[in-house]
Parts: C-alpha cells; structure tokens; sequence
C-alpha cells in the first residue's frame, strides 16, 4: 500500500489532479455535511446529490439532441462543452430540486422524509430515463454514479478548489450564525431576527457543494463524503470546532486512502472511499465505547 | 446598558390578545403587564396555555387577535427555553451554550472578544456553573442544564428574562436552588424575571405576583394597583 501512495501522490502522475480533488472533496463535504448531520437532514444529503446527477444527465440528453447548440469544432472541444453543460445542469437541478422542496413544506406537503422519498425517487428516476434516451450517455452517467473521479483536469481541479474555498470561508466567516439556526431557531429568532437568512445561505452553500461534488465524484461518493466523515466524528468529540475539524481530516483522510486502494486493487473509486468511510464510522463508535467504558 | 440601569417602567403588555395556533384557540382576551424590575410566576397546570403566553411575549408566536407592546429591543428578551427541546446530538459545551447569548452582539466575521468573554463567564458564575464550563452540556442534569441555560439568557444582557417551564425534569432541590438562583439575580440586579411552571407554591414563594393560568384565561395579569 505504501508504494501505492507513493505513486498517486508522485505529481507525475496522470491522474494526480483528481488525487487532489479526492482530498479537497474530503476535506470541504464534511463540513457542509456535518449541518446536514447535526440538523436532522441526513436524507437531503442523499436527494440533493440525486437531483444534481440528474441535471448533469440531463444537459448531456439536451446537448445531444440538440436543444443547445453544437459549437465545438474539435472532440477537444465537444468534450470541454459537455462538461460545462453538465455543470449547468448540475447545479440547476440542485437549486430547482432545494426551490421545490422549500415550496412543498411552506404549502405543508407532508412530513420531511416522505417529501425526501418523494423528491428523491423523481430524481433518480428522472436520471434513468435520461440516460435511457440518450444513445450515447450510459458511459458518462454510469461513470459518474461509479464516483470515477478519473477524469478530473487541472483546470477543473482548480474551478473545484476555488469554489469549495469560497464554501469554506463563508462557512468560517457564519459559523455562529449558522450553529445557531441550527440548534435554537427561538433564539435566532431573538438575537439576529430570523432563521430564514441563514437558512437561506447554508442551503446555498450546500446546493453548491453538492452540484459540484457530484460532477467530480457522482452522487452515492458525494453523499457519503458529506455525511460518512461527520457521524464518524461525532461520537469522538464534544466540542463543535473539534467536529468539523476532525470531520474534515476523516474526509480527506478516506478521500486519499480510498484513492490509494482503488489504485493499488483497481477498483472503482467511490465505493471504495465510502466502504473505508463506513469502516470508519464503526471504528469510531467502537472506540468511543471502548473510552466511555474506561 | 444593564438591567439595573432601566427605570422603572412598564416593560411589556398584552392587550385584549387571543393567543393559539392556527384555527386552535388557547388563551382569549388577554390582559398583562411586566414592569422593570418585577418577578412574576406565570401558574398554571399542564396544558393551560403558559408556554403559548410566554411565546407570544416574545413574538414567537404571532397573537390572534388584540395587541402586545414591548417596551425594549427584542435582543434584550432573554428567553430560556426547556432543556428538553434541544438537540442533545450536537457536541457543545456548557461554555459555547452560554456564549451563544452574546451572538446578536458580534459582527459574523469577528473573533469573540476578551470583553464578551468575559461577560459569559460572568454569567457563568451567577449561576454558579463557572467550575462546569468545559463540561459537556448534555452530560450535565437537568438543573445543571437549565442553570446553563439561564447563564445563556443573561449573556444576552437581557431587560427581561423570560422562563419556561425552568423546574421540568428538575429535582426538588435543584428546583429551590434555580428558584433561589433566579430571586438573587431578581433582588441584586433589579432584572424583570417571567417564570413559568405548574408548581404554583414555589412561583408563590418566591415571586412578587403570581398570574393564574386556566379555563383559557388569564387572571391577575394586572397589578391591582394598576
């Protein structure tokens, strides 16, 4: 294993960028991922990914058929285009997904989970059927539901590293704002005048960090970087600096070392980060037990 | 400004207020005065409406109907809600519970600042849980909790403290020791307390006014001489 490092870390190597992406991917889902943990909305973790791999799969269905236009002259090119559709897409289904499940709780369309369920079978479904119109597109999703983070460029590495910087400092910058709305909305009510700002903003960042996370890693990968590292942590700690920071060491940690496996094993890549996340979770919590013992 | 520092005055009233939610009358034709200073015990068995009073006090409910006036900023509502209805799954200790009652007074960007700091651990000793501050808040009992949670309040550095239901899930003891806690700050710094709990004969003991709560009403929620 440790030659297997040795190579995927040697910047030589041909997929080095998306070795990076894997640890910026750990480092910054788990911090978005560990609100979604803290407030209850484990399962808009799973559906907001689902969403986001729809519209990726359907920009590739709109692009093929014609509904955008063609302007690539070279495969260079085509390529380069698909892609930036895809992130369109992406992040559009993100948005278009959190606007219609904010719409279906303000009207009181039924308990949170069953209008996650909901939103999250239409997604999924809507991902397939894409897929299955498009004559050329089961490669690309098939790849992207794999979580083959393989076909990262240094050029996306750096769109990736950019905005997931921006998700960071905001996330640094609000953090009592953010811990508040979360755990007493009566006295955010009180103290900042509302919940809805703040809401607002962390839906946002976690929109963004998932559209993204999903085009570079595919849902299932994005998801269990958002959420795998934070209940992994949370039993080992009782202070909230000390849980985003473990957390996002645990993402990076399983990023790279999942890396590393699928490289030294080949195999594919998300699920072997996420069955490493899964491990660390029961080692976390056994050993949290093993502690509360003592 | 401290609470010692307001004057005498009328700090909040309920007029002619119907409180509920939505379709779902609670209280109807409400009449209600705190004055600066005060330490009025809302009574009332289980169910009768005080925590629908004490929500609408602070605008977390909208009223139904009538009026309410606040004669002082809404961040100076302390507000110290049941312990039981936090989220025991997020890992905080009693210092950043306490601390979050200085929230409304920092800019987003800014680091907590000595002088904030220090009002935390002020509240902290006030309610005797400075020796506790690394704890973690929901390994402590249930007197414990509430105690943070009252030091949570006073790091707001309220005008008006408002409780509910401080004594659920709470030993005796540590019911007269949050009841003696709470009428020393009352005394000392002149801080208008509303408290809220169906055990009338300890709000009797220790509260200047005691306003009944049942049947849908309101009774006593003026002082006589008013």
């Amino acid at each position: 294993m440790a030659q297997a490092f040795a190579e995927i870390l040697d910047p030589s190597f041909l997929l080095f960028p998306a070795v990076l992406g894997s640890i910026v991917l750990g480092l910054v889902c788990p911090v978005v991922g560990g609100f979604l943990v803290l407030r209850r909305s484990v399962l808009l973790g799973l559906t907001l990914p689902q969403f986001a791999a729809a519209g990726a799969a359907f920009a590739l269905f709109a692009h093929e058929v014609g509904l955008v236009p063609h302007p690539g002259h070279t495969s260079g090119d085509a390529h380069q285009i698909e892609r930036t559709l895809a992130y369109g897409g992406s992040l559009l289904f993100t948005f278009a997904g959190m606007t219609l499940l904010a719409l279906t709780d303000r009207g009181g369309g039924g308990r949170s989970e069953t209008r996650l369920a909901v939103a999250y079978a239409l997604a999924g479904s809507l991902m397939i059927l894409f897929v299955a119109v498009h004559p050329f597109g089961d490669a690309a999703i098939l790849g992207l539901v794999k979580g083959e983070a393989v076909v990262l460029s240094w050029r996306e590495f750096a769109a990736l590293s950019t905005v997931y910087a921006a998700v960071t400092a905001c996330l640094v910058v609000f953090r009592r704002e953010l811990l508040m709305a979360s755990f007493d909305r009566d006295l955010t009510f009180l103290l900042k005048g509302g919940t809805f700002t703040w809401d607002l903003l962390f839906h946002l960042l976690a929109g963004v960090t998932i559209a993204l996370g999903v085009m570079m890693a595919g849902p299932l990968l994005t998801f269990g970087l958002l959420v795998l590292p934070p209940i992994a942590a949370r039993p080992l700690v009782s202070r909230m600096a000390p849980y985003f920071i473990v957390s996002s060491l645990a993402g990076a940690g399983i990023g790279l070392t999942g890396f590393a496996v699928a490289y030294r094993f080949d195999v594919p890549l998300g699920p072997a980060i996420l069955t490493l996340g899964c491990a660390l979770v029961l080692a976390a919590h056994a050993l949290a037990g093993v502690l509360s013992h003592k | 400004m401290t609470a010692s520092a307001l004057p005498e005055r009328l700090l909040l009233a309920l007029r002619h207020a119907c409180l509920g939610y939505g379709a779902e009358m609670v209280l109807d034709d409400v009449h209600l005065d705190v004055d600066a200073g005060e330490f009025v015990g809302l009574a009332g068995p289980n169910g009768s409406g005080k925590t629908t009073l004490l929500r609408s006090m602070l605008g977390l409910l909208p009223l139904q109907g009538g009026s309410v006036e606040r004669h002082l900023p809404r961040a100076r509502l302390g507000y110290v809600p049941q312990h039981a209805s936090l989220d025991a799954y997020f890992p905080l200790n009693v210092w950043e519970v306490a601390a979050m009652g200085a929230y409304g007074r920092l800019r987003p960007w800014r680091l907590f600042p000595p002088s904030e700091r220090q009002r935390v651990d002020r509240a902290l000793v006030r309610v005797g849980l400075v020796h506790l501050r690394r704890a973690v808040f929901f390994h402590l009992s249930g007197g414990q909790r509430q105690r943070a949670l009252i030091a949570r309040a006073l790091s707001a550095d309220p005008a008006l403290l408002l409780l509910d239901e401080p004594f659920a899930g709470v030993d005796r003891d540590a019911r007269e020791d949050i009841a003696r806690q709470l009428e020393g700050i009352n005394r000392r710094s002149r801080l208008a307390i509303v408290i809220c709990s169906h055990d009338g004969d300890l709000l009797a003991r220790f509260c200047d006014r005691v306003i009944r709560v049942s049947d849908g009403h309101v009774h006593g929620g003026i002082r006589e001489s008013v």
